[in-house]
């Protein structure tokens, strides 16, 4: 069944911005066959950015905690939703939970979204069709 | 069939993490997923100085599977040797890493130049148990520390004999081989346990030759350093429990050695007179402990097996039931092992099983006729047969739950009383 990836990315080459700082979010659906393609840029609302401040990326100094934390349900995490997972920088620790509990995965990597979009269909596709993991690692990395 | 998981007698390939952990200063570092120290909680022994809470470990997860795990292995080497002040790094990897392919083996190349020396192993669990882990190791350190030396120091002699933690008199045995060694007037070197350490190894090299004490673990190190430099080896299966076995060990180490025969002999008189003269002693004791089993099973490693069996029949005149070695010999050693077993005194023969399922272990134990208690030695898991079958049983191998052994050995001639003390405390609980 095909599924999408979010992809937090400024300049549609690199994954170059953290989570809480993303204004967008690429959609890239890949199918059966392990072909992708990107559909749409979902972009982050000004209400989220407003009603979701962050300091991500930003000039403050960072205190670790995960400045997401306080909201309940962070709007970004419910933007995509619909994505089998996300890749971005960087995500916070509550992020990641509030991700966990929607069963998105969650890569933190930086590099080319061509590379990781490899690897990543190359994972997905061996774990959906049972089989082995042996050598999938070795093949370079980001 | 599904098996299910039952009275585990050993651990995977990466608890060799143990075997670093004996070498003094020495720290594993962990290319694994989260919690594979974990394994070893159950061990006593091992805090200190490292313990397994504070093995630097890569902790890889998903995303690491995905895009690969060296960039944090690099990473997680590098910082430890800012961090921890070990003198050896041995990078252990797990089973994760091992089948996505992570190349271990460049990142360590990467710090060959680090100011304190870092090696791998591999020791994924589908290897093999710890064990084979052990051997790994051991491998690992000659492949990558050591080379060849051009000096030979006469009569020093590198003992390699228990796995360290695994066999939990490893601490005991060590010290009483090396006092056995040192009377025959050679110079032991041993790099496992107190006061030892990287010293030791750098040792290794210079030896004039390799002892090993083990039916089977540690063959292959022998021969890679018998290879690799040039270092001829003793293998002398039996660990010697008594004093019937350490005669026989210090002559045939003697002679390997090229020990005067009067000196190995005046040494075994002085030994015997003092070993039989507490035989003597407690000969009453031994003459009128009614219950005292006739028959005895061992389930232990080989090791252990091995010493205890030919211990109870040569030297305290018990008969030998059915041995089970639940070490998971390989095939090519077991042939070996068990003609091992056929060499005891009074002709008689022992028979020994290869045998890991405790459940069939327990059940042959069950329909055995004993001719009286038997008397049980093993891991703890036998102490709800030997409770069901009324038997005496000591825990002598892994897993050890009730008992505490920190520097007692069973190893030479004081060994084997300590052994005698040990079982003869178990059958005087019972009503004479």
């Amino acid at each position: 069944m095909s599924y999408k990836i979010a992809i937090a990315s400024s300049d549609e080459i690199t994954i170059d911005l953290k989570f809480g700082s993303a204004t967008e979010f690429l959609i890239y659906e890949i199918k059966d066959d392990g072909t992708y393609e990107c559909l749409e840029r979902r972009i982050v609302s000004e209400r989220v950015k407003i009603e979701v401040p962050s300091i991500c990326g930003g000039k403050e100094k960072c205190s670790g905690g995960g400045c997401h934390s306080s909201s309940p349900a962070n709007l970004r995490v419910d933007l995509i939703a619909d994505c089998r997972c996300v890749l971005c920088k960087k995500t916070g620790d509550p992020i990641q939970k509030q991700l966990d509990k929607k069963a998105i995965i969650s890569f933190d990597v930086t590099g080319e979204i061509e590379d990781a979009l490899y690897k990543i269909t190359q994972y997905f596709y061996r774990v959906d069709h049972h089989h082995s993991l042996r050598g999938i690692a070795s093949r370079g990395m980001i | 069939m599904a098996k299910i998981l039952d009275k585990q007698r050993y651990k995977c390939a990466m608890s060799a993490m143990q075997t670093v952990q004996a070498i003094d200063r020495a720290i594993p570092i962990l290319h694994s997923g989260p919690g594979c120290a974990q394994k070893l909680s159950s061990s006593s022994g091992s805090s200190g100085y490292f313990s397994p809470n504070i093995y630097p470990c890569t902790s890889i997860n998903e995303k690491d599977v995905v895009f690969g795990g060296v960039k944090k292995l690099e990473s997680t080497i590098r910082h430890s040797l800012d961090v921890i002040d070990a003198d050896l790094y041995v990078v252990l990897t797990g089973c994760i890493p091992e089948i996505v392919g992570d190349n271990t083996e460049e990142v360590v190349e990467g710090f060959k130049d680090a100011k304190k020396p870092v090696i791998y192993a591999s020791t994924a669990g589908f290897k093999g148990n710890n064990y084979k882990g052990h051997e790994e190791v051991i491998d690992s350190i000659v492949d990558q520390l050591l080379e060849p030396s051009d000096i030979r120091v006469k009569n020093l002699v590198n003992i390699w004999a228990d796995v360290p933690y695994q066999n939990e008199f490893w601490h005991g045995n060590f010290r009483e081989l090396e006092r056995l060694i040192e009377k025959l007037g050679l110079v032991p070197n041993i790099i496992f346990g107190y006061n030892k350490g990287l010293s030791n190894v750098k040792k290794i090299p210079a030896a004039q030759f390799n002892l090993l004490i083990s039916p089977w673990v540690g063959l292959n190190n022998m021969k890679k350093m018998e290879q690799k430099l040039k270092i001829p080896y003793l293998h002398y299966p039996t660990l010697p429990i008594g004093a019937f076995e350490t005669s026989k060990f210090l002559r045939t180490v003697g002679r390997y050695a090229g020990v005067p025969e009067e000196k190995v002999e005046a040494i075994i008189e002085e030994q015997e007179a003092y070993y039989y003269y507490y035989i003597e002693r407690y000969a009453d004791l031994f003459l009128e402990t009614r219950v005292m089993s006739k028959q005895f099973t061992v389930v232990s490693d080989a090791h252990y097996a091995l010493g205890i069996t030919k211990f109870l029949v040569n030297d305290l005149g018990l008969y030998p039931a059915k041995q089970f070695v639940v070490d998971d010999t390989p095939k090519g050693n077991q042939e070996a092992v068990s003609s091992y077993f056929k060499d005891l005194n009074y002709g008689i023969e022992a028979e020994v099983s290869f045998e890991t399922d405790g459940y069939k272990i327990h059940n042959e134990i069950k329909a055995h006729d004993y001719h009286g208690y038997p008397l049980i030695l093993g891991g703890y898991w036998e102490k709800e047969v030997a409770k069901q079958t009324n038997a005496h049983f000591l825990n002598v191998s892994w897993p050890v739950n009730e008992r505490l052994i920190m520097n007692s050995y069973y190893v030479g001639y004081d060994g084997g009383l300590k052994l005698i003390e040990d079982i003869y405390s178990v059958a005087k609980t019972r009503f004479n």
